[in-house]
């Protein structure tokens, strides 16, 4: 006979740890699916970028890498400060900060696109702009997605909410969720490095 | 004995693979006849199919002599008390993984040493310039086959080019190599007789050669799936003797060069639109 | 104290017990009918398919004038090309995949491993759901004016852009599969946490059921190769629908630079795994049943199982073989070409293991086992015909004719089907509290073998003599014509193969609410499921059980205990 509370407790733990790993893993292999492929249509092309975008701006894209490196940041020290009830107050300023950062990363997304359509570097016009639109599209649709787990994070922490310590076992669930969420979020700003690094690394 | 014998092989030449391609009322066995070798190479094919179905025909018989086998002496009826095998002895694995490997360099390995010699020495051996090899041009697209010869001034994309489909003239004895496109969808050039293929994409450029053994009209056929009228997109491959061939080609070579010289009115026809 | 009933509360309305339901064992048989379903669409878009191909210009029987009035019942070349897709598409994603792993996978699991339930209910219902979403808008494309997808279930480009698929169908099989995608990762989650987090204390991994093995793998592919589907089909859908140029080449191409052969690349990378994650579950049942019908532990069972896992990695090696005709490079070529011959390795020892079980054993003919012993047999050959495809020369000539559809056939629809049945013989006393009938099963299974083999055997034959794929009508070819009574043959021989399912649904249906009641353990099966009643409650175990053994004990000569196997709690006697 086993003590049956603590094998299933410790069995959730567990659990969740396997599932956030993989998680990560699943969508690690989208994107890697995705980077493949831009990797195979550069081998295509003699040179690459097409001579045509080194008139686009940097700017849009500096800043954007700029607001999710600072989200990234922010978020890391939220996660560093949620062993006591002060720390957690310096937790819910570095989150509402990262998540406010997030959406202005998408803010400039909107506008990068929207520059880049009115300068002729829509998707119709080749390979290089649909994997540039495209491969954005589909991070910043992950970003949403990470906001939205961000959000759930803030939601836990909040100050309303009083039973955050109350129970080890509790604590020590919730705290490998909000891992889970801060790790997605940490990945997608490693996507958004590597993503640059794809399409405007020069062969 | 004599009649035994040549009753045995009359029934196995009737089973097993044959070259023969005899006209009779098809029946079921007539699908047991691969379609004639008409090429320099495809035998290499075809005795590597052979091999491959002895290797594993003999691994099949010894499966389902096992199977059956088993089943039969180790029935319930049979064989009340079963063999107890606990845990993972060694020797269990040792007879494992020694299947393993025998059938791995046995088998696996031949065919696949036999099958890289091939590749590199012959089926993706292209003709070199001084083989003078014949050259044509395929563009596949929806639902034809395009087939282009360089024309007398040796050059692809000039107006003298002679230009056909559905026919595809080649000569016997000669090495030649297509290289294939296509205009819309991926489709495949696909010769039954040459036991050869090669996709037709978009974009890219294949390449296939052949050097022919028979005279005779063939089939070819679009092996991709490429729309309605995929099944319908065949094409006839002419082979004829060399001297047949060039005149064949010397022939067309005078209409192509005529129907791009706008002296002959007959052949060059069309007329400047004028608006009204 | 115990907490049974601490997983989640015992459901009450119809509603919570019956469509949204958190308890693994109603998804499972949710799975289950969603997968029989479309397993009979699918079916019967095969027969659609053989009957064209036998008797072309004849309407097909009953149906076909009600659903092609214009022609009288006569299927139209657009459509032909429609049904093999679909059919294709139905049988994989909608059909082995909820019966093998959606049904089974979700049964099973908890069960054999000593859990509650799965990690997690709710996203196990969620997948459920999302798939039934998934199968509306596939069932819903083919209402659409230009109709279904028609470009074959591998839907190469530039055929299934827009040139050469107009309309909305294609699309919405794109959109649908990603659905379906997001079911199936969902599904992935929950088995690897269960298997790997949820054992019963005692349970090694190498005390798991080799079915959960199987299962586990499937999962592991499932959950890092459907991923790189979606985002084949992500860019396929971005093609279609916003004008990107990733897979657009050819004439259509007005700006350079899409390239047709990324989607195969793409496609095949997940597309070769996704062949053994149809055929690995099924590969972990026989093994098991083999073990359990013989009354003799598994031979080699570790050998086996790491024999699975061998193969689970190396597949993920060898997806160029379905592109040799694409010309990639020599190096290339000859790369897949000697990888895929290495699979040879695993699969050849497992199969060993599998004809070592049955030595010396003591075998009895159930139903569920004779089904096993014929996918030892239809695997061996199906699995021995991929030989012919992996070297890289015959395949320039068989390549894309019916010598890969036998090939997969055998190894797909064959044996994953014949284990499937296996495995719902097997477990319909655990699931619906009563048995099958042995005759009808007996009767089922000969009729199927029988014209199984039929048919793709002569496909082989067929593929052999030259006949390419995809045809509405092959005998526009001269040299087809001598193939005109095989491929009749063929044709009679899947209509029996369709008729003998009969005895099959008869059966199910019938055993379900009069068949005999069954004991706690009627196949006489030590592993942790056969513990419980049959039907289990919804909690399954009142208590977490301790595992002492193995999956396979069997035939112990020390046992005093008069049962010639002992159950997974006890302790092994020596």
């Amino acid at each position: 006979m086993i003590d049956e509370k603590t094998f299933l407790e410790q069995q959730k733990i567990d659990g969740l740890n396997i599932a956030s790993t993989i998680s990560l893993l699943i969508f690690g292999m989208l994107f890697a699916a995705l980077l493949l492929c831009l990797i195979l249509m550069r081998d295509n092309f003699v040179v690459w970028p097409p001579p045509a975008f080194l008139l686009l701006s940097i700017s849009k894209p500096t800043l954007s890498t700029i607001f999710i490196f600072l989200s990234s940041l922010f978020l890391w020290s939220a996660q560093r400060n949620l062993s006591t009830p002060e720390k957690l107050k310096k937790a819910r300023i570095s989150l509402k900060l990262s998540i406010f950062l997030g959406f202005c990363f998408l803010a400039v997304q909107f506008l990068f696109w929207r520059e880049l359509n009115t300068h002729g570097f829509n998707v119709e016009s080749g390979a290089f702009a649909s994997f540039l639109q495209a491969m954005t599209w589909i991070h910043a649709a992950h970003i949403l997605l990470g906001l939205f787990f961000l959000l759930i994070f803030l939601n836990r922490i909040r100050k309303s909410r009083t039973d955050f310590f109350l129970n080890e076992n509790e604590y020590k669930i919730q705290t490998i969720k909000i891992n889970f969420y801060s790790s997605f979020w940490h990945f997608l700003s490693l996507v958004w490095v590597l993503l640059l690094i794809g399409l405007f690394a020069p062969l | 004995m004599a009649l035994m014998m040549q009753q045995f092989n009359f029934f196995l030449s009737q089973i097993l693979f044959s070259q023969i391609n005899v006209s009779e009322a098809p029946s079921i066995w007539s699908a047991f006849k691969r379609p004639i070798d008409i090429s320099t190479y495809g035998h290499l094919s075809d005795w590597l199919f052979d091999y491959i179905t002895v290797s594993i025909t003999i691994s099949f018989i010894f499966v389902c002599a096992g199977l059956f086998g088993f089943c039969y002496y180790y029935s319930a009826k049979r064989n009340k008390v079963p063999y107890y095998t606990y845990g993972y002895k060694k020797a269990h694995l040792k007879i494992t993984l020694l299947i393993g490997l025998v059938v791995f360099f046995a088998i696996d390995s031949m065919i696949a040493g036999i099958a890289n010699k091939d590749i590199k020495e012959v089926f993706w051996k292209f003709p070199t310039a001084d083989e003078n090899p014949l050259h044509v041009e395929i563009m596949a697209q929806q639902w034809m086959w395009n087939f282009r010869y360089e024309g007398s001034d040796k050059e692809f994309n000039t107006d003298d080019d002679i230009t056909t489909n559905h026919i595809l003239y080649v000569p016997k004895g000669r090495k030649i190599e297509y290289r294939v496109s296509s205009k819309d969808v991926i489709h495949s050039f696909y010769i039954p007789f040459i036991r050869n293929k090669v996709d037709a994409i978009p974009g890219r450029v294949t390449r296939l050669w052949v050097e022919l053994t028979k005279t005779g009209t063939y089939d070819i056929g679009c092996a991709e799936m490429c729309g309605t009228a995929h099944y319908k997109m065949g094409a006839k491959l002419v082979v004829m003797e060399i001297e047949d061939f060039e005149k064949w080609q010397a022939s067309a070579n005078v209409l192509a060069k005529n129907g791009s010289d706008p002296s002959t009115v007959e052949n060059y026809w069309g007329w400047k639109w004028e608006k009204q | 104290m115990t907490y049974a009933h601490d997983i989640h509360p015992a459901p009450t309305t119809f509603l919570t017990k019956y469509v949204f339901s958190y308890d693994h064992k109603v998804i499972a048989k949710q799975f289950l009918w969603y997968g029989i379903f479309f397993l009979g669409i699918g079916g019967m878009m095969a027969l659609l398919i053989r009957w064209t191909l036998a008797f072309p210009g004849e309407p097909f029987p009953v149906i076909g004038p009600i659903l092609f009035p214009h022609t009288n019942g006569v299927v139209p070349p657009d459509t032909y090309s429609m049904l093999f897709t679909l059919h294709g598409t139905i049988m994989i994603f909608f059909a082995i995949t909820p019966i093998l792993i959606g049904a089974f996978g979700n049964y099973c699991i908890p069960l054999m491993i000593g859990a509650r339930d799965m990690a997690f209910p709710l996203l196990n219902l969620l997948s459920f759901h999302i798939a039934v979403l998934s199968a509306v808008l596939m069932l819903a494309s083919l209402f659409l004016p230009l109709g279904g997808a028609a470009g074959g279930w591998t839907s190469y480009p530039t055929l299934s852009t827009l040139i050469g698929s107009p309309g909305a169908g294609q699309t919405l099989w794109c959109l649908s599969l990603f659905v379906l995608g997001v079911s199936s990762t969902m599904g992935a989650i929950n088995y690897i946490t269960t298997i790997i987090a949820f054992r019963a204390p005692g349970m090694g991994y190498f005390d798991m059921p080799l079915t959960i093995w199987g299962l586990w793998l499937t999962a592991i592919l499932n959950a890092l190769f459907i991923p790189v589907l979606g985002a084949g089909l992500l860019l396929l859908v971005f093609d279609r629908v916003f004008g990107t140029t990733f897979f657009l080449a050819g004439a259509a191409a007005t700006t350079g630079g899409g390239d047709p052969i990324l989607f195969q690349h793409v496609f095949w990378i997940f597309g070769h795994p996704e062949v053994y994650i149809l055929i690995l579950p099924a590969w972990g049942m026989v093994s098991d049943f083999l073990s359990f019908f013989s009354r003799k532990p598994a031979f080699a069972a570790k050998a086996t199982a790491l024999s699975m896992t061998a193969i689970t990695v190396l597949s993920t090696l060898v997806y160029g073989h379905h592109m040799f005709t694409t010309q990639m490079s020599p190096l290339l070529t000859q790369t897949f070409m000697t990888l895929t011959m290495t699979i040879s390795i695993p699969s050849a020892i497992f199969f060993a293991n599998w004809l070592g079980t049955l030595w010396r054993g003591s075998i009895s003919f159930d139903t569920p086992m004779i089904f096993a012993l014929g996918v030892v047999f239809v695997f061996g050959l199906g699995g021995l015909t991929g030989l012919y495809l992996g070297a890289a020369t015959t395949d320039f000539y068989l390549h894309d004719t019916y010598f890969v559809v036998g090939h997969f056939h055998y190894t797909m629809a064959a044996s994953v089907l014949l284990g499937g049945f296996a495995g719902i013989y097997f477990w319909f006393p655990k699931m619906f509290g009563r048995m099958m009938n042995e005759t009808l099963g007996k009767i089922h299974f000969w009729i199927t073998m029988i014209g199984l083999n039929g048919v793709f055997f002569g496909m082989l034959v067929v593929g052999y003599a030259g006949m390419h794929r995809r045809l509405y009508n092959p005998f526009v070819y001269e040299f087809m014509q001598n193939l005109i009574p095989l491929n009749t043959f063929i044709t009679w021989s899947a209509l029996l193969m369709g008729f003998g399912q009969l005895p099959f649904l008869f059966n199910f249906i019938y055993s379900l609410w009069k068949g005999p009641i069954a004991v706690e353990n009627p196949w006489q099966v030590g592993t942790l499921e056969w513990t419980l009643p049959s039907p289990p409650k919804t909690h399954n175990f009142d208590t977490i059980p301790t595992v002492k053994c193995g999956p396979h004990e069997f035939g112990n000569p020390l046992l005093k205990t008069g049962r010639d196997f002992q159950y997974q709690t006890e302790e092994l006697v020596r």
